[in-house]
């Protein structure tokens, strides 16, 4: 941190590079743009200083030109004597002439008219012009004589041929004016001589003007090029002639564009520089940055690491590579009950029991278990971490310590749990199943393996229980596993399995469903093999049942004994009574009499009573395989008269080999019993048939015996058919004993016996044998 | 003054005929052996026996049958009493539930209540 203080001043420069860069550009580029213009100054100011020079130049040569016109003329006009007449003019102007190879021809014109000309052949046409007087000619000649010089005019067209510049000198005798003296030289000749025609037109443009006497208007005599600027041009003013030369170079006109080559140069010489200085800036201040950020890094691991070790939940040490402490966490003390000093001078060694470690092998593995001796002497297990590293050329270990002594002690106490879980399971006879209704994963416990008869080796699926479920209860098995995954409410139940061996299992079951964490409904429960239980709560309530049928009959027995043995003793009351009170013999024979057939009546009754407790003492009889077609064919012959003397007929609906379990004299007393009162009961007016069916239903093999007799309301009489002495008829022989023993005799081998009867058109007796 | 005896034991209907006769010989004795004839001999004669002697257990049509028969056809004009030989709680539990029944006589019957019942009916005749 200090070193980056020190370097915050010197660093402004170096956290700011854009604004550098822009600043080195700015001044760079100035300078080159300072030095373009400079040079463009002086390249300007020397192109001024060439065409000066030319124009000095040519001015000298028209001077000369000038000069010797001037000697020229006067030397003409020296010819002029004292009369005002020129003397040997021709000679003279002859001399002159060949003395000035540039005059064309010279003029003495007295008065301003022409009247001495040389050459005169070639110039007589112009002969009596008056100069002051022509129109083209006067005010230039005017102008000679004002500035009273040499003054040169034109150039103009002559009559006489040629384009030419005069140059006019006006003479003066005795301070008179006398006229002209004036040289003519052709126009193109003077621009020679001049040097104005060599001037090189690639170089220069130029133009010369003449301005006419009393007026401004300038008139272009020669002009190189259309678009000449004269504001740009150098000038040579010659008054003489009222001429002006213009000139200048003629790349003048783009000065910027000379010197642009080295402005796009300093351009790109102060961006690259801009560029450079950015970047050179900016690398320092990127470095700076990246150290920043390391130095922070730095720090914050440091801190944490700090954090971490001190405040870690487990124990960490730190072992040089003789497994000497060199540092430790709070954890570790706190746990171990050690201070620092205690272990400083001990080696990891002598404070870690390790079952599995060999003496020369030093901290061999990154994971282990062991067991730690704290101060106190007790023994942790701990799990240690360890990493490796190398610090100064030396091998340093971090180890970190997890206690787990309750870990494992809660392993302990769930294994024994889970033991005793087993057991009970086991023992109870409990099993467990659960099946994932959305992967149709199904697990069984050993228990359901065996109660269900499956073997351990089976692939489950949710068809095998359902195959194992009794069909009577598989609906309803289905409906309530639903009904459990819907509502999510558990539910207890009772179902029948079948095993491979015919035999049937009740089992209890306890089904529930939840969703699990990964959001699969799950369907599981216990079953438990309660058979032996429904068994024995079967067997009590068939003992219920016959308790209470016993009980009833025991009632109806009492009934019996209370009416029927009554009626018997109240008659003999009576009959005693009588005499004793009767006083006649004969009187009393009778009731004598009357006395011996009630106790006819009272044996008879006793008689029946006895056969019924006999019956009901046998409650359960005998039971014996008896062939039914054997036993109706004894009853057969046994009624044979009554069968042949009333002409029934009897059709017989059993299939040979029908063999009943039951009391076979019993059977017979029941079938004779039902067949006797068939016939006994028949309808005279009908041909009497009875008919002999047999069928089978789950429970029971049941005899059919069907008449056309007679028939009973059975509207009425259904409470008392099976009664004792309950008789339906007046015939004299019905006792109304047989169908009340009949009925005894079938319940006390579990059968029964159903009447179906409609008067007048006979009865139906169903007698059911227990399969 | 006519006495209705409806029961299928013979020898008690023999016994009780006598009796009758002991007490009073002007009292005339019809006798059935089932419900279901004195019934018909009831419903059709609109009956002049002043009264009626029922037994329980009877073919056909036994006493209880008779009672509803009666009561249903709105006969009335006999006093009728039950006579039987059951000792049994539940019949004369029974009886009470039929309001034509003027007594219920358990068997033998005497020479006692015999005049007892013909006194009272006489006296209520008058």
């Amino acid at each position: 941190m200090s070193l980056i203080n020190s370097q915050d001043k010197s660093n402004w420069f170096y956290r700011h590079p854009y604004l550098l860069a822009v600043l080195s550009f700015s001044v760079i580029f100035s300078l080159t743009i300072l030095i373009a213009e400079k040079e463009m100054v002086i390249n300007t100011e020397k192109e001024h200083k060439e065409s000066q020079k030319i124009l000095a130049e040519i001015e000298d040569k028209i001077n000369e030109v000038f000069k010797s016109s001037y000697v020229t003329t006067l030397s003409l006009a020296l010819t002029i004597d004292d009369k005002g007449e020129p003397k040997n003019f021709e000679y003279v102007a002859e001399k002159l002439f060949e003395a000035n190879k540039n005059i064309d021809a010279l003029e003495l014109l007295p008065g301003g008219v022409v009247k001495y000309i040389y050459p005169y052949e070639n110039n007589k046409n112009a002969l009596g012009l008056d100069v002051l007087k022509h129109e083209s000619s006067r005010e230039e000649s005017i102008k000679a004589i004002d500035v009273a010089k040499i003054y040169f005019a034109g150039p103009i067209n002559l009559k006489e041929g040629g384009y030419v510049i005069i140059g006019r000198l006006p003479i003066y005798t005795e301070g008179k004016f006398w006229g002209y003296s004036a040289i003519i030289i052709d126009f193109k000749n003077f621009l020679e001589i001049s040097g104005i025609n060599n001037l090189k037109k690639e170089e220069f443009s130029y133009a010369f003007t003449k301005t006419k006497p009393n007026s401004e208007e300038r008139k272009y005599l020669v002009k190189s090029g259309e678009n000449f600027d004269i504001s740009k041009a150098e000038k040579l003013v010659i008054e003489d002639a009222d001429w002006v030369l213009y000139l200048h170079k003629n790349n003048l006109s783009i000065p910027y564009l000379a010197s642009s080559p080295f402005i796009i140069f300093g351009f790109f010489l102060a961006l690259g520089f801009a560029i450079l200085t950015y970047f050179l800036l900016k690398k320092p201040l990127q470095l700076q940055k990246y150290i920043k950020i390391q130095a922070r890094k730095l720090l914050d691991s440091e801190l944490k690491y700090k954090a971490i070790f001190q405040e870690a939940g487990m124990g960490i040490i730190y072992l040089d590579d003789h497994e000497n402490f060199l540092e430790v966490n709070t954890e570790f003390l706190n746990s171990s009950g050690y201070r620092f000093c205690d272990i400083a001078k001990l080696k990891f060694s002598d404070i870690i029991i390790q079952s599995d470690r060999k003496e020369e092998k030093r901290l061999p593995l990154n994971k282990f278990e062991a067991k730690l001796i704290c101060k106190n002497l007790e023994k942790k297990e701990v799990r240690i971490t360890k990493s490796s590293f190398k610090v100064n050329h030396k091998n340093t270990h971090i180890l970190l310590l997890e206690d787990i002594t309750s870990l494992k002690e809660s392993e302990n106490s769930l294994r024994e749990l889970s033991l005793r879980m087993e057991m009970a399971i086991r023992l109870s006879g409990l099993g467990y199943w659960e099946w994932n209704t959305n992967t149709n994963e199904i697990v069984w416990s050993e228990n359901t393996y065996k109660i269900f008869g499956v073997a351990k080796t089976t692939q489950l699926t949710s068809q095998t229980s359902l195959e194992r479920i009794h069909e009577d209860d598989v609906e309803e098995y289905k409906k309530i596993m639903k009904t459990c995954l819907n509502t999510k409410k558990g539910k207890t139940f009772e179902v029948r399995l079948k095993k491979d061996n015919g035999e049937k299992l009740h089992v209890l079951n306890r089904s529930e469903s939840y969703q699990d964490k990964d959001g699969n409904l799950i369907l599981k429960g216990i079953v438990l093999d309660i058979t032996q239980k429904k068994e024995t709560l079967i067997n009590l309530q068939h003992s219920y049942q016959t308790v209470v049928e016993q009980n009833e009959r025991l009632l109806n027995f009492s009934y019996i004994v209370s009416h029927n043995l009554r009626s018997h003793s109240s008659n003999i009351q009576s009959i005693v009574q009588l005499i004793k009170e009767l006083e006649t013999y004969e009187e009393k024979q009778e009731m004598f009499g009357l006395l011996a057939e009630v106790a006819v009546s009272l044996n008879d009754t006793l008689t029946d009573l006895n056969e019924v407790i006999h019956i009901q003492k046998n409650n359960g009889g005998i039971g014996e395989d008896v062939e039914l077609k054997f036993v109706l064919n004894r009853i057969k012959n046994i009624l044979r008269r009554e069968i042949k003397t009333h002409n029934i007929s009897i059709k017989e609906h059993i299939p040979s080999g029908v063999i009943l379990h039951f009391n076979a004299a019993y059977l017979e007393s029941v079938i004779l019993n039902i067949v006797s009162n068939a016939i006994k009961y028949r309808d005279p007016n009908k041909n009497s048939e009875i008919i002999l069916n047999y069928k089978e239903d789950e429970k029971y093999k049941i005899l059919e015996i069907k008449d056309n007799g007679i028939g009973m309301d059975l509207e009425s009489n259904k409470n008392q058919i099976f009664g004792m002495y309950e008789t339906f008829t007046d015939f004299k022989n019905s006792r109304g004993i047989g169908l009340f023993v009949s009925n005894n005799q079938m319940e006390a081998l579990g059968g029964k016996i159903e009447i179906e009867s409609t008067l007048n058109k006979g009865s139906v007796f169903r007698l059911y044998f227990k399969k | 003054m006519e006495i209705c005896i409806v029961d299928d034991d013979k020898v008690y209907q023999l016994l009780t005929k006598k009796l009758i006769q002991r007490i009073d010989e002007n009292i005339s004795i019809k006798t059935f052996f089932n419900g279901e004839d004195a019934y018909k001999y009831f419903s059709e004669n609109q009956s002049r026996s002043n009264v009626l002697l029922l037994d329980i257990n009877m073919p056909k049509m036994n006493g209880w049958e008779f009672l509803e028969h009666l009561e249903q056809d709105g006969i009335e004009n006999a006093n009728i009493y039950l006579a039987t030989s059951s000792i049994a709680y539940s019949d004369l539990e029974k009886a009470k539930q039929y309001n034509s029944l003027k007594g219920y006589l358990i068997k033998p019957i005497t020479k006692e209540k015999l005049l007892k019942i013909t006194q009272l009916t006489k006296i209520e005749s008058n």
